[in-house]
């Protein structure tokens, strides 16, 4: 709409006034109203000292939950255990369970109870047969072993006793797995115990460190009449070609995925869901370029820890029939006769199987990311990587093909995480804050790994993906 | 100082950034108010105003655009808050087009004085889309976004003020003012 002259003056004469002011009253009656940087700092560190607060808390509460549930509360199922009530019966001489005189064979059920080496209990009955079978990683140790018709041996009137306290001061409930059973029968008892210990030292938690800020985007010409804005949220600035480091730490989960590659294969799929990931740690040091529009590239050292806890508690009934005293007959005389047969038996297993991995990695990763969000200091960005494993360790149990069901890692063995999959990709979503050359945020991600395993024709192929949250601390040296 | 280093040490919340910049820039600012809010003393209250939230709020500045457009807006928002807070309690309604009414004669001439007093007595809503329109150069849509009217309403508020300007400046026709009660004014022009 074009102006008339008179309009024209009227704009120039609006826009051109002049006033005369007193500066030093101004300033007097403003400056008590302007927010010091002091202030301003005060309540940043207040909440960021609250967040980190709130993140060492539930990570630390995390931790130390899984670890206390993983180190004794399963234990503690153990002792709380009740052995199956034997109906096995002590009968006089002569005597059917009934009271009876016994005038022909009787059958009498016996009952095989199966007990962890963390319970104590007595028998009530006047004969017991125990069976221990123990977890020896490297040559048995599997529930296969656990027939109980195998290598049953028969004692009279025999008090069984578990010690607990020697079961659990040799168990490292972190590292140590063990099966055993006991076995009770009317026709005797045998108690035989023995712990088997594996202990691998704990790994110390690797720092790590990053984060990455997100450059700014937007590449506006200057304005030459001025926008009107609601709520002061801004395009996010234009400063590209900065350079910066980026360090992040935190903690992750592992998604684990497992799968059975053939069906010729001695454990179940049953054994994987035993499986649960551990807190570890994930660590990124990163250096970085700002691009134009918000675009970053970087690339740099990611160290990332797995921990995977494999535990299983699981009590089994199995009944079946085992060789023993059918029947016992006393004559008039006092003779007893006995007869050998077939007699039913119920055995009671419980498991209290543990152990662990734990996959290290160092790994190069380059990646892009970008600002999708900005208001003020404060930024939403994305970023997706490659990483490539330049190194890997691993430590503590794996499955294996085999009737013992997993294997322990042994320095320089061939195992089937030797020349695992080298490559990852990883995504990740950021929150920021950002100051004059510092930015401070908190970063969530995701490493997708399709599979750990590579080739050696294994029996099972694993993924173990990563998610977890980070902290971060980008540095801007303006170069 | 530069304008740049004035809004680094701003930026940093440094008190000689801080007070040069009220130097620099408070005139600018008053002006802007005066347009908006048509009088001294409320114009000096939203300057204060204008300068403490600017202050504070420097740090949304991002160094793209011009800064005087930049504070210039902020200003502006500052100024029409500032209007509808204060003015609230007089029934102003912005979209509300005022009849001719005559009750006081006031002669104008074409003269930056009068221009300015012209200003200062017509309604704040014919005074703020004239100001948006004429001197910011916002579009009847933005200033129907912003002050909560309909844009016909904008087009008619600005329609009715070109008239008076023409009939006042142009045909050097007489503006007759009425002040009733309160600070509720309407403007007219008389044949």
């Amino acid at each position: 709409m074009e102006l008339s002259n008179k309009e024209k003056f009227i704009k120039k004469t609006l826009e051109n006034q002049s006033h005369v002011l007193d500066k030093d009253a101004l300033w007097q009656s403003v400056q008590p109203h302007l927010v010091s940087n002091d202030s301003r700092k005060g309540i940043f560190w207040f909440v960021f000292s609250g967040v980190i607060l709130l993140f060492l808390s539930v990570s630390g509460y995390r931790f130390f939950d899984l670890h206390r549930l993983s180190t004794q509360e399963i234990v503690y199922q153990n002792d709380i255990v009740t052995p199956v009530e034997s109906t096995s019966i002590a009968v006089p001489p002569g005597k059917t369970p009934n009271g009876n005189n016994i005038t022909e064979s009787t059958i009498i059920n016996t009952e095989i109870v199966t007990k962890a080496n963390t319970h104590e209990f007595e028998s009530t009955t006047n004969q017991s047969i125990a069976l221990d079978h123990e977890l020896n990683t490297k040559k048995h140790s599997n529930r296969n072993l656990s027939k109980p018709n195998e290598s049953i041996n028969i004692e009279t009137n025999e008090k069984l006793l578990i010690d607990k306290e020697h079961s659990r001061k040799n168990k490292n409930p972190d590292l140590s797995g063990s099966i055993s059973q006991a076995l009770f029968t009317q026709a005797g008892a045998h108690a035989e115990e023995e712990d088997k210990k594996y202990s691998v030292p704990r790994t110390e938690a690797l720092p790590a460190l990053t984060n990455i800020r997100i450059s700014e985007i937007s590449d506006l010409s200057s304005l030459d009449k001025p926008v009107l804005s609601e709520d002061f949220i801004q395009p996010i600035q234009v400063n590209p070609k900065n350079y910066f480091v980026t360090l992040r730490f935190g903690m992750n989960s592992s998604l684990i995925r497992n799968e059975i590659n053939t069906q010729d294969v001695f454990i179940s799929t049953n054994e994987f869901s035993h499986e649960k990931s551990m807190p570890s740690f994930t660590g990124d040091v990163l250096f970085g370029r700002e691009l134009k529009n918000g675009w970053n590239l970087f690339g740099g050292m990611t160290y990332n820890q797995n921990v995977i806890r494999y535990v299983n508690t699981e009590i089994i009934l199995e009944s079946g029939q085992v060789n023993g005293i059918q029947s016992t007959y006393e004559s008039r005389d006092g003779t007893v006769t006995t007869t050998q047969g077939l007699i039913n038996q119920n055995t009671l297993t419980s498991y209290d199987v543990r152990w662990f991995r734990k996959h290290r990695s160092l790994m190069l990763s380059a990646g892009i990311g970008k600002d999708l969000i900005r208001f003020n200091r404060i930024s939403l960005s994305a970023d997706v990587a490659i990483n490539y494993i330049l190194s890997s360790a691993h430590q503590g149990y794996y499955f294996s093909n085999s009737p013992t069901a997993f294997t322990k890692f042994e320095d320089g063995e061939e195992h089937i995480y030797n020349g695992n999959a080298k490559l990852l990709l990883r995504g990740g979503l950021g929150i920021n804050y950002s100051l004059d050359h510092l930015s401070i945020g908190m970063h969530s991600f995701y490493i997708y790994n399709q599979n750990s395993l590579t080739g050696k024709n294994n029996f099972y192929q694993t993924g173990i993906s990563t998610i977890g949250i980070q902290l971060g601390l980008t540095y801007y040296p303006r170069w | 100082m530069t304008e740049k280093e004035i809004i680094r040490l701003c930026k940093k919340r440094n008190a000689r950034g801080q007070r040069a910049f009220v130097d620099q820039y408070s005139d600018l600012i008053y002006s802007i108010c005066m347009r908006y809010v048509g009088s001294r003393s409320f114009a000096d209250d939203c300057l204060q105003e204008s300068l403490i939230h600017i202050l504070n709020n420097i740090d949304k500045y991002e160094d793209r655009g011009k800064f005087n457009s930049w504070l210039s807006s902020v200003t502006v928002r500052k100024c029409l808050d500032w209007i509808k807070k204060e003015k609230r309690k007089a029934s102003v309604q912005l979209d509300h087009v005022a009849e001719p009414f005559s009750d006081e004669i006031i002669s104008m001439k074409l003269e930056k004085e009068e221009v300015l007093k012209f200003m200062e007595l017509i309604p704040d809503n014919y005074r703020i889309v004239i100001n948006m329109f004429l001197v910011e150069g916002y579009s009847h849509k933005e200033i129907a976004k912003y002050l909560g009217i309909t844009e016909s309403t904008s087009r008619s508020l600005l329609s009715r003020g070109r008239k008076i300007i023409r009939e006042v400046f142009e045909n050097e026709k007489m503006l007759v003012v009425y002040k009733n009660s309160g600070s509720k004014k309407k403007i007219v022009s008389k044949h």
